[in-house]
């Protein structure tokens, strides 16, 4: 959670000691994996920008659901 | 091949589908917007990031007051900003400004396009930071 905040606002900002942390759990491979898979998400910022970004169920959370694969179903 | 493509292909492998992908759409983007006015603003947004920058415009901090730069330019510099600090704070008056030069299409592709550097700036500085 702390390295998709980082990478969201100040990818700079990241500590060492969170950087020690990160690499104690998972490999390169898996933190280079983990970065793009967070940074995916950000395509949500163009249908904000262009205020296209309508609530799935207005008023109401909307739950997400994923495949085996890991795509989110519509 | 750019730098960030270098080393997407030595993290994930030269010829790994994430780079084909990866590489796809930095292509798209720079083709579907005029790439000097690209290029001033990824300028800006590594400098908000805090990104290294290579051959940036000495006044680009100073770009609202500064003589130099095209109405196009100003409106898309102030449309970057808010994308990249407060994206959810883009008004309206911003995007119509940015839409006053590019049209609504060109608009809607300057949008996409400035996602694609911003995740590539985001990715490098991570990275970096990670070591990787």
């Amino acid at each position: 959670m702390q390295l998709a905040d980082a990478l969201m606002t100040q990818p700079s900002s990241l500590n060492d000691a969170l950087v020690a942390e990160l690499h104690r759990h998972f490999s390169d491979t898996q933190l280079a994996e983990l970065t793009v898979d967070i940074m995916k998400w950000n395509y949500q910022k163009v249908s904000v920008a262009l205020g296209v970004d309508d609530e799935v169920a207005p008023g109401k959370l909307t739950p997400l659901v994923f495949d085996e694969r890991g795509n989110w179903m519509r | 091949m750019s730098d960030f493509d270098a080393r997407a292909g030595r993290i994930f492998g030269p010829d790994s589908d994430l780079l084909v992908e990866l590489t796809a759409a930095h292509d798209a983007a720079a083709a579907s917007v005029d790439a000097s006015l690209l290029d001033v603003c990824r300028q800006r947004m590594a400098m908000l990031l805090g990104a290294p920058i290579a051959d940036a415009r000495s006044d680009l901090a100073a770009w609202p007051s500064s003589p130099d730069y095209s109405l196009a330019e100003r409106a898309c510099l102030a449309f970057t900003e808010q994308f990249v600090i407060d994206v959810a704070s883009l008004d309206d008056d911003c995007a119509d400004a940015v839409a006053e030069h590019l049209g609504r299409d060109g608009l809607a592709a300057f949008c996409s396009a400035l996602l694609v550097e911003e995740q590539r700036l985001r990715l490098e500085l991570i990275w970096t930071r990670l070591g990787l």
